[in-house]
């Protein structure tokens, strides 16, 4: 167990900027997680703590250590490739013995070992198969067992789960997590999938060209994101640029700042941003005093088991999404009706125009 | 099925008929004929096994044997040895002039190996100048005649072999296995041996099986440096020729012996790579490290200390045919009296040289494209039965196929030998497996469905594969015209047997050249050799688009 501070780090490739200034503190048995767009520069990250990257500025830190002056084979980090990289001319049984032999644990100690990894990955019995004669999960799962049977300090996962199956996905991300937990490896993840991210980490942190945007648990990247980009990038958001005066309900008080903020548009100082599942489908004549209400036709609906979408366009202004959990067939509004969407105060969401940063208004 | 089977007439049973027939005229027919001969009697044409108790039990043949043995080995280790080293400074490591090494290595590999063989001579000779340059610094070399001289030649001639297979699957290991054997605390040898070198092991092991092979079967050099040191190649040529009466029932049985022992090369490769060929599934390109200081010195050098000794026989070769020489002796100045010499004493075996490739070629891409065709796109027994004899050639030596072709064409029904057609023949069949697999690799990366489209349209198959298979084909053909055009006119070990008076080619009188000491000569007529082999290989490198994979 240890920990992992990444302190300061910048790393430039000719033309892109893939690291920029990234201050990171991972805590002991942490399961941490970057997550964001391709090309952000996650990859460059976790080569970096590797050591196959080499960064510009910055530091290195492992359990207290400054770890910089170590090639990638000294520095007790045990990667999980995207691709897998089982090595194809050994057999299960010797790839994941891999990392032990080149550390010099005697050949009993290396079966006795093998052997427990591949049974924490569901695998016994596998030693002697050859790789090829394996399914794409099991590949990755031998990757995983390979990487933590060393008991690196650090564990590092490239995008393990993204040449999977949709379902396989999901049934592995659980094991990542529960065998990460009961090992109590400190572990650096690395996923574009947020769904993934939100149910596998203790802490994510959301990058975007190779900056830091946010790093918190789920419920606060959800709930509270920091920027503009995050509210966007982890889940959906409607962001509400500007909504006509006439179509709003006015039985709200004067001065309330979503007002402000919807009112003056693009001259504002600040955007409107709210999640689908906050906003209310309301009958058209109904005035909840905690909302704002604004008048909308509906365009389209779409039912994708969990929930019905809607899309709302108010005359003049935005298209909203507003989503509804257990939809009901006969509470199913048709294309067409007027409604009125309720955005309810307390939970929209600010954000500063000119730098994207959320703000709270008066 | 992609073709209507229509009665109409099908090209491309023709084709596998005529197939057929050339390969049990011309390879099938005088092996068996070899064959036969190594069970019978030469006086009373009896059944017996006395050839084999000869060849096996007698102390002179037993010699032989092991000689082979000894240069096979010893051929195919040098080779591994400059081969894979040269491989992993190339592959891994941005090195200057890359462009410049590889073509290097071709040319010395398709450059006749009795030219490194007189070229060595010229330099560790017993008056060579490198012997009394380094003799000056106080280095005594070994004599470059026998075993370590034909090593020498074989080691250098060979290596591209490896060299350029082995580059093309280093550069075929997905990048991530070796980064994760590195994370997993392995680098350096370490990760060379434990990871990198068992993932191209096939490759490496088909270039040391071709180095094999070809050490074992060649002729030329264990005949020019060997003085002495007997190899089955070598005895099996003086049994069929010797003056005083030849034996061609030993010269069969040695020959076989020769083919048998190819034979368990191949299997034992096969063996070797067995289970052991992956699918590679290259995501990400790998890493090539940039090389500074010490090592960028030590990475350079040992690429082109080989490349430029490996080189040097030809620069050798064609600087001897300017000097001015008297039989073997060169003498002081420069000038054109070798070339002089040799338009007036031998034009007819440039001329010869010419038109039998020429004719060679012709015959090996017209059939070879056509065999090709069928074998990539109409699989079945019949092909697959061609496609395992067509394997033959790669396994018996020219001298051998030379022999074959003089008792099977000596008389009656068909009698050839003599004439210049039965060197076009044995250089033809020899060639035509190459040139049959390079169609068929061409061919794999054209996608069928574009004939099936003119053929959708209401083409005739055969026009079809005219109109749209062949022209896609043609830079592939061209490439592969040049390659069979080098091996055609640098060939020695068939045409050394089969040619007469008339019939002499370049490498034949500079094979004769050589013994006799002409060295002048030698040099002048290797020199048109080189020039010529030189050129087909640029046309190769600028019509092909994998530039290595032409030449293996
Ligand atoms: N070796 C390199 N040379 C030049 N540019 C590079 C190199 N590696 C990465 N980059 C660039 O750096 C940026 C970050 O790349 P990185 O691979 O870290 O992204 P990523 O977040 O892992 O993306 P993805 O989700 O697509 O894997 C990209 O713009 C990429 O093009
Ligand atoms: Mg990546």
């Amino acid at each position: 167990m240890a920990t992992l501070a990444l302190r300061g780090l910048h790393k430039r490739f000719t033309g892109t900027v893939a690291l920029d200034a990234i201050d990171v503190e991972v805590g002991s048995g942490e399961f941490f997680t970057l997550l964001g767009p391709s090309g952000c520069g996650k990859t460059t990250l976790l080569r970096t703590v590797a050591g196959f990257v080499r960064q510009d500025a910055g530091e290195v830190w492992i359990d207290g250590a400054c770890v910089d002056p170590l090639s990638p084979d000294r520095r007790d980090t045990a990667m999980v490739f995207q691709d897998y990289a089982i090595f194809p001319h050994m057999t299960v049984g010797e790839n994941v013995g891999f990392g032990l032999r080149t550390r010099g644990v005697a050949r009993a100690e290396i079966a006795r070992r093998v052997r427990e990894a591949l049974a924490t990955v569901r695998l016994s019995g596998y030693e002697s198969r050859m790789p090829h004669a394996l399914s794409g999960g099991q590949q990755q799962r031998v990757g995983l067992a390979r990487a933590m049977v060393v008991r690196p300090k650090v564990l590092l996962m490239d995008e393990p789960l993204s040449n999977l199956d949709a379902k396989l996905r999901v049934e592995l991300r659980e094991d990542i997590r529960d065998i990460q937990r009961s090992l109590g490896i400190t572990t650096l993840y690395v996923t574009h999938d947020q769904e993934e991210a939100l149910v596998v980490s203790d802490r994510i942190c959301i990058m975007q060209g190779g900056r830091i945007e946010q790093v918190g648990a789920a419920w606060d990247v959800y709930k509270a994101p920091a920027t503009r980009f995050v509210a966007g990038f982890v889940g959906s958001t409607n962001f509400i640029e500007h909504l006509p005066p006439a179509e709003l309900e006015t039985a709200v008080p004067d001065g309330q700042p979503l007002l402000r903020a919807v009112t003056a548009g693009s001259g504002g100082e600040a955007l409107v941003a709210v999640r689908p599942e906050d906003v209310r489908l309301l009958p058209a004549q109904a005035r909840p005093a905690d909302m704002v209400v604004v008048r909308a036709v509906l365009e389209k609906v779409t039912f994708t088991g969990r929930e019905a979408l809607y899309l709302a366009r108010v005359a003049g202004g935005p298209t909203l999404t507003v989503s509804e959990a257990r939809p009901t067939r006969e509470g199913l509004v048709e294309v067409g009706a007027s409604v009125g969407l309720g955005l309810p105060l307390g939970a929209l969401l600010y954000f500063d125009r000119a730098t994207g940063a959320r703000i709270g208004l008066g | 099925m992609t073709v209507p089977r229509v009665a109409r007439l099908d090209l491309w049973r023709g084709v596998l008929l005529l197939a057929f027939a050339v390969v049990g005229l011309l390879l099938v027919y005088p092996l068996y004929n070899i064959f036969a001969a190594s069970f019978l009697d030469n006086e009373t044409g009896a059944l017996t096994l006395a050839n084999y108790r000869r060849v096996l039990g007698h102390p002179y043949y037993q010699t032989a044997i092991v000689n082979s043995l000894v240069i096979g080995l010893g051929g195919m280790v040098a080779a591994v040895a400059l081969g894979v080293p040269l491989a992993y400074c190339v592959a891994r490591h941005k090195v200057r002039g890359r462009a410049v090494i590889t073509t290097l290595a071709i040319l010395s590999l398709v450059s006749p190996p009795f030219i490194g063989a007189y070229a060595w001579i010229t330099m560790l000779g017993s008056n060579g100048w490198l012997r009394g340059f380094l003799s000056d610094l106080g280095l005594e070399l070994p004599s470059i005649y026998g075993p370590l001289g034909i090593l020498l030649v074989f080691g250098l001639k060979f290596y591209p072999f490896v060299f350029l297979l082995t580059v093309g699957a280093l550069n075929l290991v997905n990048a991530s296995l070796e980064e994760a054997a590195e994370n997993l605390g392995a680098t350096g040898w370490r990760k060379l041996r434990m990871v990198t070198l068992p993932l191209v092991l096939p490759a490496v092991s088909a270039g040391a099986l071709l180095a094999f092979v070809l050490s074992l079967a060649d002729f030329g050099t264990p005949s020019i440096l060997g003085r002495g040191y007997r190899v089955l190649s070598t005895t099996a040529y003086n049994l069929y020729t010797s003056e005083i009466g030849g034996n061609p029932g030993l010269a069969s049985t040695a020959s076989i012996v020769l083919i048998a022992i190819s034979l368990v090369a191949v299997a034992a490769q096969k063996r070797l790579v067995a289970r052991r060929e992956y699918a590679s599934a290259l995501t990400r390109r790998p890493a090539v490290r940039s090389l500074e200081g010490v090592r960028s010195w030590v990475v350079h050098g040992l690429c082109y200390l080989i490349v430029g000794v490996s080189s040097l026989p030809s620069v050798v070769v064609v600087y001897n045919s300017f000097r001015n020489t008297s039989g073997p002796v060169f003498k002081p100045g420069l000038g054109l009296d070798s070339y002089r010499k040799v338009i007036s004493d031998v034009p007819d075996a440039i001329v010869n040289s010419f038109a039998f490739s020429s004719a060679a070629v012709v015959l090996v891409v017209g059939l070879g494209t056509l065999i090709g065709y069928v074998l990539a796109r109409r699989p079945g027994i019949a092909a697959g039965a061609l496609d395992a004899l067509l394997m033959i050639p790669y396994v018996v030596p020219g001298v051998v196929l030379g022999l074959g072709f003089v008792v099977s064409f000596n008389g009656p029904p068909i009698e050839l030998v003599g004439t210049g057609a039965i060197i076009v023949l044995v250089i033809f069949i020899r060639r035509l497996p190459y040139s049959v697999r390079s169609s068929v690799s061409i061919l794999r990366q054209i996608r069928a469905s574009l004939e099936e489209a003119a053929i959708n349209l209401g083409a005739s198959p055969s026009r079809a594969f005219v109109k749209v298979t062949l022209p896609l084909m043609l830079p592939g053909v061209l490439a592969g015209a040049m390659m069979a055009f080098v091996t055609a006119i640098n060939e020695l070990s068939s045409s050394i047997i089969l040619y007469v008076g008339g019939t002499v080619t370049m490498p034949v009188r500079i094979y004769l050249a050589v013994l006799d000491g002409e060295f002048g000569t030698a040099a002048a007529l290797s020199t048109v050799l080189l020039v010529t082999t030189g050129v087909a290989v640029a046309i190769v490198l600028r019509v092909s688009e994998s530039r290595e994979g032409s030449f293996v």
